[in-house]
């Protein structure tokens, strides 16, 4: 359970030369959010709330895309099961892009029209993905890591420089598919606790966890921006539980064992690192991009 | 979420007593060496303990242990006991503590007196517990900037150590027993002795007529300490603005919640042997109890967010004089002078 009062975005900015560091508040620019509506606005298609299929034990009540994800749901535990009915299988690479190029840490992206970065640190957490039938219904899916195995806590945390997590497999009812939405953050049941008797991804070691509010950064951006040559770091960090985001991509997804390839799942850190309106670093406005600025995108 | 237990207390008991027994094994402290629990003071509530850790004399004597050991930071020269000395209440007497190759923090050092029964850590709460407290300093790269994993290993290889956790936990050094054993050795530390006390408890030539008429204006209407300052531990646990500097620029509990109204808010601290811990507030910006009740004799200094009950109380100088001497009332020499708490002979 999280603590009432532990509330909102929390976006971590520092300028040039200052020191980088997840656990001390000190430099921080201030804290502010966006609570409430996650990722509706532009959402292709069927609406966080439209009717669940059965989906077996997944995960029922998948409908609330508020703050704090799915109420109600407990949190998966280190050892979830798949569930019963859920024999389809597919594993979407994903692939980290700048300027439209593959991206890596350190690499200069230049994209057109905007000041040129690089990234040094990209972690972020994927949860309760839904796949969607293309009349609107909702069917609750597993993540699995690279074994086949329903993934502990039911979270996928996504790092760059591991190729192992740039993946999202799901395990699911066989059937054909036109999307799939995912949570991006860690969902309020499993937010909190004791990260001493937690295993990966949410040990009291893993560097998402925010030790002085006792809860899990969403998402890490770290890096640097060019301007007039001089390169300027940046970190990024997203939490606190009105963060929580939930994204969906279109397109074919076929979980049947006849299906031979897979779409792959791209990320465009351009998108990303756009900021709509001018930040007063005090909004959740790197939530708020991958959320509806189309920084996933299926790719058959 | 992990299926770890400890075993049962009997089964470690018995196997502590084999490693007195010095069944080849290393060099193992008996379980009967450890000095017993203090006894709570009278009129103090019971004290809270997780139900996963209860405190026993072994965890606590280890957690003594690794408070005063280097080994956790990863210079391998700041221990938990570099920037919380008994002799300050176990606070600091810099203003900002210095952590590994001399980072500073950004807040001054609590005193480590009763926290047992606080409701929640650091200056601005966003810790619910003495075992997470633990984690915080271990991971920060501006204290000791180690992994509970690297500290681990390398307290696997020494032999006492794992015996010490062996028969506190049944378990060696992991990153469950770590934090709990060095929350069991803080919420040990208890002051309840002192001259204040004794004069509670019906020896009323424990205070003199200066900390008696100092004690009379904190509780009364012409200071109102006790707003804040209440109860047992002198502290109501809340969050308050106490009219800092109007540029502080520690945005304090609002960094947690988001909320302007929790503006510059920090954790209400116990004021037990606070005429050892200075310096004083959460930046050490004072460093006397005399600047400090000036402070609140002005009012504050002008933060916006400044708490409602502050205002200029126009205190005469023999009522300053006899504010300072209660709060120099509340200085227990038992605690910080006691050997149980003090650093381990090596």
């Amino acid at each position: 359970m999280v603590r009432a009062g532990l509330g909102l975005a929390f976006v971590l900015l520092a300028a040039c030369g200052s020191v980088a560091t997840d656990s001390s508040p000190g430099g921080a620019s201030g804290a502010a959010g966006t609570a409430g509506a996650a990722g509706s606005a532009g959402a292709p298609m069927a609406s966080a709330g439209s009717p669940i299929d059965g989906g077996g034990g997944a995960g029922s009540g998948a409908g609330d895309a508020g703050s704090g994800g799915i109420v109600g749901r407990e949190c998966p535990g280190a050892t979830p099961v798949i569930a019963s009915g859920a024999t389809g299988r597919v594993s979407l690479p994903i692939e980290v892009t700048g300027a439209g190029a593959t991206l890596t840490t350190g690499q200069e992206v230049r994209p057109e029209g905007a000041a040129p970065y690089k990234l040094s640190l990209l972690k972020f957490f994927l949860s309760q993905p839904v796949l969607l039938k293309a009349d609107g219904r909702r069917v609750p899916a597993q993540l699995l890591d690279g074994a086949g195995a329903p993934r502990p806590y039911g979270l996928l945390l996504v790092d760059l420089e591991d190729p192992t997590s740039l993946s999202v497999s799901v395990a699911a009812p066989a059937g054909d598919y036109a999307g799939l939405e995912l949570g991006i953050g860690v969902p309020a049941p499993c937010n909190g606790g004791d990260p001493t008797t937690h295993v990966f991804p949410l040990n009291a070691d893993s560097d998402m966890y925010w030790t002085w509010g006792s809860q899990y950064l969403f998402i890490r951006v770290e890096g640097a921006t060019q301007s007039d040559g001089v390169w300027n770091t940046f970190l990024h960090h997203v939490g606190f539980q009105p963060a929580f985001r939930i994204t969906q991509v279109t397109g074919r997804i076929l979980l049947d064992p006849s299906a031979t390839t897979a779409p792959s799942l791209h990320m465009d850190i351009d998108r990303l690192l756009t900021v709509p309106t001018p930040a007063d670093g005090a909004d959740a406005w790197v939530a708020d991009n991958f959320a509806t600025h189309r920084v996933l995108t299926l790719v058959p | 979420m992990t299926a770890r237990r400890a075993l049962p207390s009997s089964l470690a008991v018995l196997f502590s007593l084999l490693l007195t027994l010095g069944c080849g094994g290393p060099e193992a402290p008996a379980a009967a060496s450890d000095p017993p629990l203090a006894a709570l003071p009278s009129g103090f509530p019971p004290r809270p303990e997780p139900a996963d850790n209860a405190l026993t004399p072994a965890r606590v004597e280890l957690g003594r242990r690794l408070f005063f050991d280097t080994r956790l930071s990863r210079t391998e020269t700041i221990a938990c006991a570099s920037c919380h000395l008994q002799a300050n209440a176990f606070s600091d007497p810099n203003t900002l503590s210095r952590g590994v190759d001399d980072a500073r923090g950004t807040r001054n050092a609590p005193a480590l007196v009763n926290e047992a029964w606080n409701t929640s850590y650091f200056w601005d709460g966003g810790v619910p517990t003495l075992e997470l407290q633990a984690v915080a300093p271990i991971r920060n790269p501006l204290e000791m900037d180690m992994s509970l994993a690297a500290v681990n290993a390398r307290l696997a290889e020494d032999p006492e150590m794992v015996a010490r956790f062996d028969a506190a936990y049944a378990e060696g050094p992991s990153e469950r027993t770590l934090p709990r054993a060095l929350a069991s050795f803080v919420r040990a530390l208890v002051s309840g002795d002192s001259p204040y006390d004794r004069f509670r408890r019906g020896d009323g030539s424990a205070l003199g007529d200066a900390a008696q008429r100092g004690l009379a204006l904190f509780q009364g209407t012409r200071a109102e300490c006790t707003h804040c300052h209440v109860g047992f531990d002198l502290t109501n646990n809340a969050f308050k603005n106490d009219g800092t500097r109007p540029d502080d620029p520690d945005p304090g509990r609002q960094l947690l919640t988001g909320k302007a109204s929790d503006f510059g808010k920090f954790r209400v601290p116990t004021l037990r042997n606070v005429a050892k811990s200075a310096p004083y507030m959460h930046d050490g910006s004072f460093a006397t109890l005399t600047e400090v009740i000036e402070h609140y004799d002005r009012g504050g200094e002008g933060h916006p967010n400044t708490d409602a009950t502050l205002h200029p109380l126009h205190l005469t100088a023999l009522e300053k004089s006899d504010l300072l001497a209660f709060l120099e009332s509340l200085t227990d020499e038992a605690f910080l002078n006691d050997p149980r708490y003090a650093a381990p002979a090596r």
